[in-house]
């Protein structure tokens, strides 16, 4: 009953060489590959918009959060919605969602706003926390 | 029968970006002559979207009226795009706090325009000719 409370479901996804995951409830959408319409002066991380269940959505590249190349054109799209605010973040590869039980600190991780990780398949991946990223992009704008 | 809304606008390219500005801000479109002068803003630059530095752009965008006109440069003017009002979208929050001179986007053709805020833009361009003056 206990692990079964504190259980989640994720959504590994990989940028790059990097494996991560994200919060498999707030995700609407995996698309393919799309065209994102190129946006630049604010935020880093913000690099386009792309139009999705009419409306436009902001498109946000993780690789600012990893240290890795920037590349817009990535093999899949995941849309999420996090606290109201739709994002679509470009990935190269987007797995099962799976359900881990354990979620611990990340002290370790080299990716921003991923204060926990999680065991997929044996192997710690950072869990991404997108809602604090958005709110930290907004934030830095007010 | 259902009315359909519809918005005209002017699309162009700059520095790689695809911008619509409503046609009843444009005061005029010309051509840039090699002895124009060369510091007209790149519109793009303006809209905070691209690095400063000197325009290559070969077209003048004008927006405003009478002697508050103020030219912009572009690369390319696309012609004059009309658009459904529904096929143009509020851009999201993240966009409009951090990039507010980006209005909306709007969907031509199977390809996304951003909608620039054309008012706020010539009103920066005429504050930045009188810094420069």
């Amino acid at each position: 009953m206990s692990a079964e409370a504190s259980s989640r479901v994720v959504l590994p996804i990989e940028v790059g060489p990097v494996a991560i995951t994200v919060d498999a409830t707030a995700v609407r959408e995996v698309l393919g590959p799309v065209a994102v319409t190129r946006l630049a002066g604010g935020p880093p991380a913000l690099v386009g918009v792309l139009p999705w269940g009419g409306r436009a959505v902001a498109v946000l590249d993780v690789s600012t959060l990893v240290g890795i190349d920037e590349a817009l054109e990535r093999a899949r799209t995941v849309v999420l919605d996090v606290a109201g605010a739709v994002v679509a973040l470009p990935v190269d590869r987007v797995r099962e969602p799976r359900v881990v039980t354990e979620e611990r600190p990340s002290h370790a991780s080299r990716v921003a706003f991923a204060p926990s990780e999680v065991d997929v398949d044996g192997r710690a991946h950072p869990l991404l926390d997108v809602a604090q990223w958005v709110g930290s992009l907004v934030g830095a704008s007010a | 029968m259902t009315a359909v809304l519809r918005r005209s606008f002017v699309a162009l390219h700059d520095r790689g970006f695809g911008l619509a500005i409503p046609c009843e801000a444009v005061h005029a479109l010309a051509e840039r002559r090699g002895g124009d002068d060369a510091t007209v803003p790149s519109i793009s630059t303006s809209l905070g979207l691209a690095p400063g530095g000197a325009s290559r752009g070969s077209r003048l965008v004008v927006l405003g009226d009478g002697e508050a006109c103020v030219a912009f440069a572009a690369d390319e003017v696309l012609g004059v795009v009309e658009v459904d009002a529904s096929d143009v979208l509020a851009m999201p929050e993240l966009v409009r706090r951090t990039l507010p001179a980006l209005l909306s986007l709007a969907l031509v053709d199977g390809r996304s325009l951003v909608v620039v805020d054309a008012e706020g833009l010539a009103s920066r361009g005429r504050s930045e000719e009188a810094n420069d003056a």
